[in-house]
């Protein structure tokens, strides 16, 4: 089934009347039989996405299709959409049986079939000995495969999952984005899986689309994401130890920092927001690169951390422990693709700038413009009344 | 006026402070005081310290090496102890016969050899403990000061996700890890201290008992300041917690007793007197069921009397058995019904809780207005459909009719409570339940019938069990709507419920004790009931 958004708007209007645009003209195409994950920092509007193909909230404005069908309009039971929700929202009075059931009972199926079925759905996700339990008896797991066997059980043909891993410990985690990759593979329903955590998003979607502002960012295979960031936020959204930024200019086919000679980089002259990535420093086995001044240097197993100053800003670089053998002199060299170059203004990446026309350019920097001019009017606002706590009211 | 209650406010704030002051300074004077008290009546500093020794001692004894098996201890340790007592007996009984045989062994030859023996084997259990004390000190030592080097926050662990927990977690560990090193550092040490004392050939269960000897000894050379600490965290919090809990607790346990505990207990006296008087409290005699055979064969208690034409039992029994279904069905019913209305809800809110802040007795007044025979609210609305409504609560009216106005009244009256209740309780419901069941395409009323009720189950009880027993007390209701006679005017029957038949008893005869008895009946009857909905309840409320 593949699910397309167009124009999806949704708009929250407070009591105050102060309007909120929490998805904004969002434009997106869901390939039939993926898993696909929303990814953003919190209050992104990627939930608020995810509500509004389940039909909990009516957009605003633009339309959902299932494959051919219009759904905008249409209740969420009529959808045909499972929903696995953040705390997973099991009936705690109800056994996991008749929990599971639950959606079944409502589509006048036999009983003894829909107990079939729900034997089946809860071998296919690993609880089939715990039917007889009540969630308040389950760990955190096992509710969480009790609630996506009740999203799968009436054979849906959207599955939505709402950050379903974040009540989990770390290694639960790891252990239940397997399943979750695992049970969509065996099933084959087209998924949606809204996170913030950019590691679970990566390892477990065949494909990653990134949000910020309500407005879609970038969309893409995980890798090709990271490698190639369209723009400065996705930049610095993905990866951990994050990437490296600075204000950087290209001249002569080289990249200065603060009148610092740095890395040979082949782009037009001017000035860039320049990323790099810390494991895409090297070290240098040749008498070629730039010598740095070392901060601190951490040797953690196979990799080694060093900071080290590039003007007033610190860069971090990962390089693998053996590459490191004098520890005074270490001369460091990046990979001239592996320097990613951004639009001073518009903060798009180089790469994708060059297939947009002058009069794209110009209005994207002037969203960006605004953009900016709005954050700094709301800091100033928050300068000038700063809110009283509790105590000095009293 | 601003500053007028800027002064008052500061006013208030001195007083309360200077009021905290001298409670604070009231309260570590008495705690003082008490744990000074507390810690020479108790030696428990020194029970823990010797029965940490006896268990050092009982895994050696055992000859185990690891400490790690204090689990095992946990089992069965009780047993361990029994067997090691008998065996300390036992040991101490052939000391005294090795005393003995020493003695009369005196002067014969090999006497030298036998003796040396026998010290040589006591000198290595002294120089065993000696050294495994030193020991202990040292690990007691190293284990507060690695304590004191841990941070404070990192034993507290949130099981919430946060960004730090991994490093909390981590850190923990390591500290945990740091202890578990040493600690088996020092179980290696102790083991070769052991090692290093070669075992005399000498008779074991000697050596046991004199080992058991030397505890005491060796439990009073620990470090002074480690013993203190254990005491001292110990009291602080059990005294600090036991005084704070009176004090709170004093205002309302004295009202208690005075309004409540002697109440009942007096009424259980009262039930036993014969020919009490209230007078001079004079009685004649004691009995143990006259009183109560008196209210069971008396004519308007249980049996309809052929001149009252009811009694107080089927009366109180008819209002509970209709009044409370009736009102918690229409109380959940409006509940709901008012949790989905959006707009105006506050003031709905408003009106249905307005019953609750009004005086019983004036809605009676206006029940009884609405009710009358000729102009009443209730017969003029019946006169739309041809219906002549006769008399309600008037003269002539019929029992089931007044009774019918008084189960109206009774439903009225408890309704805006109940509403309250439940619309909290409803409110409480995770809107995710809903949003579940609304995806899964699951109707209204079904989604009330088994979301709904189960999820706030455990409060449908607690109203179903108060008011049954508001419903077996009902008094207010039959004087607000009869008055003291408690049935309409010239009626051959009456309406009192058992609460106005025991008020009768004292007000009207005098007889106490047979109040006193009825008033233990109905305690009976109610308790019964609580106990089998209780009972009913197990299975159907999920809490």
């Amino acid at each position: 089934m593949e699910i397309k958004l167009i124009n999806l708007t949704k708009v929250f209007v407070d009591k105050t009347k102060k309007e909120t645009r929490a998805v904004d003209n969002f434009n997106v195409t869901i390939p039939s039989g993926k898993l696909v994950g929303l990814l953003g920092p919190s209050g992104c509007g990627k939930s608020t996405t995810l509500f509004m193909i389940a039909g909990l909230h009516d957009p605003t404005d633009g339309r959902i299709f299932f494959g051919e069908d219009d759904v905008t309009r249409l209740s969420p039971d009529k959808r045909g959409i499972g929903l696995v929700f953040q705390n997973y929202a099991l009936y705690p009075h109800m056994t996991v049986r008749q929990n599971i059931m639950f959606p079944i009972e409502n589509l006048q199926v036999p009983k003894e079939e829909a107990l079939v079925e729900t034997q089946a759905i809860a071998n296919l996700v690993g609880i089939g000995n715990l039917l007889d339990r009540k969630p308040a008896q389950l760990s955190g797991g096992q509710q969480q495969r009790v609630a996506i066997a009740r999203a799968l059980v009436k054979k849906p043909r959207v599955l939505l999952l709402d950050e379903p891993l974040s009540n989990l410990d770390a290694r639960l985690r790891l252990q239940m984005r397997e399943e979750i990759k695992r049970i969509q593979r065996e099933t084959g329903i087209t998924t949606i899986f809204v996170t913030h955590d950019q590691e679970e998003a990566m390892s477990i979607s065949d494909e990653i689309i990134i949000m910020n502002f309500g407005i879609e960012m970038q969309k893409g295979v995980p890798q090709d994401i990271y490698n190639y960031p369209d723009n400065l936020f996705v930049a610095k959204f993905l990866g951990n130890p994050p990437i490296n930024t600075f204000e950087g200019e290209i001249k002569n086919n080289f990249l200065y920092f603060q009148e610092q000679k740095l890395f040979p980089k082949q782009a037009p002259d001017g000035i860039y927001h320049v990323g790099i990535r810390p494991e895409d420093f090297r070290v240098s086995e040749t008498s070629e690169g730039v010598e740095i001044d070392t901060d601190t240097m951490e040797v953690i197993g196979r990799d080694t951390m060093i900071r080290f100053n590039v003007g007033e800003k610190q860069v971090r670089a990962l390089v693998e422990s053996e590459t490191v053998v004098d520890k005074k002199e270490v001369l460091l060299t990046v990979r001239d693709e592996k320097i990613h170059l951004f639009d001073y203004e518009s903060e798009i990446a180089l790469r994708k700038l060059q297939d947009l026309t002058p009069e794209e350019i110009e209005k994207a920097r002037e969203e960006k413009r605004i953009e900016k001019q709005k954050f700094e009017e709301a800091q100033a606002i928050r300068v000038e009344k700063p809110k009283k706590s509790k105590r000095e009211r009293r | 006026m601003k500053t007028l209650f800027a002064k008052i406010k500061l006013g208030f704030a001195k007083v309360s402070w200077v009021l905290r002051r001298l409670i604070n300074r009231f309260k570590t004077a008495f705690k003082s005081g008490l744990s000074k008290v507390w810690a020479l009546a108790t030696n428990k500093d020194k029970r823990l310290a010797k029965q940490r020794i006896k268990l050092d001692y009982l895994k050696d004894y055992l000859a185990f090496e690891d400490y790690n098996l204090d689990v095992r201890f946990d089992v069965d340790v009780q047993q361990l102890r029994q067997e090691l007592k008998e065996k300390v007996k036992t040991s101490k009984q052939t000391q005294k016969q090795r005393d003995a045989t020493i003695n009369s062994l005196k002067g014969t030859p090999g006497y030298e050899t036998y003796i040396q023996s026998y010290e040589a084997a006591i000198k290595r259990l002294k120089d065993i403990n000696q050294a495994r004390l030193v020991l202990a000190t040292q690990y007691e030592k190293d284990l507060r000061e690695l304590e004191a080097n841990t941070d404070k926050r990192i034993n507290k662990i949130s099981y919430k996700t946060s960004s730090f927990d991994q490093k909390i977690l981590e850190v923990h560990e390591a500290h945990r890890q740091e202890k578990e090193a040493l600690r088996i550092a020092y179980n290696e040490a102790s083991y070769q201290i052991l090692v290093d004392h070669p075992k005399e050939d000498y008779q074991t269960d000697v050596m046991d008992a004199l080992y058991h000897v030397e505890l005491n000894k060796a439990y009073k050379s620990l470090p002074i300041e480690r013993r203190k600490l254990e005491r001292r965290d110990k009291f602080v919090t059990s005294t600090k917690s036991i005084l704070q809990a009176t004090l709170y607790l004093a205002p309302v346990m004295i009202l208690l007793a005075l309004f409540s505990f002697y109440p009942i207990v007096n009424s259980f006296r009262l039930s036993i007197y014969e020919g009490y008087s209230e007078i001079d409290g004079s009685i004649a005699g004691y009995t143990l069921f006259g009183n109560f055979i008196n209210v069971l064969k008396d004519a308007n208690f249980i049996v309809p009397s052929s001149h009252t034409g009811s009694s107080a039992l089927i009366n109180t029994t008819l209002i509970v058995a209709l009044s409370v279904p009736l009102t918690i069905i229409i109380g959940l019913a409006i509940a709901v019904g008012l949790n989905s209305i959006k707009p105006l809800k506050g003031v709905l809110q408003t009106i249905f809780f307005l019953p609750y802040v009004t005086n019983s007795l004036a809605l009676g007044l206006v029940f009884s207005y609405i009710f009358r025979n000729d102009g009443g609210l209730f017969n003029q609305f019946l006169k739309i459909f041809n219906i002549d409504g006769g008399a309600w609560v008037g003269v002539g009216a019929s029992y089931w009719k007044a009774m019918f106005v008084l189960i109206i009244f009774s439903v009225w009256n408890g309704l805006a409570f109940k509403i309250m209740v439940f619309l909290s309780a409803i409110q409480g419901i995770d809107e995710q339940y809903y949003q579940a069941a609304s995806i899964d395409a699951t109707p209204r009323f079904k989604q009330f019938r088994r979301i709904t009720v189960p999820l706030i189950s455990p409060t449908i009880l607690y109203i179903v069990i108060t008011s049954v027993i508001g419903g077996f007390k009902t008094y207010t209701s039959v004087i607000a709507l009869f008055g003291q006679s408690g049935a309409p005017r010239g009626a051959t029957y009456n309406l009192k419920t058992i609460v106005f038949y025991i008020y009768d008893f004292f007000e009207v005869t005098g007889k106490l004790s047979e109040a006193a008895a009825a008033s233990i009946i109905l305690f009976a009857l109610i308790l019964m009931m609580t106990l089998v909905q209780m009972q009913v309840s197990k299975k159907r409320v999920h809490y």
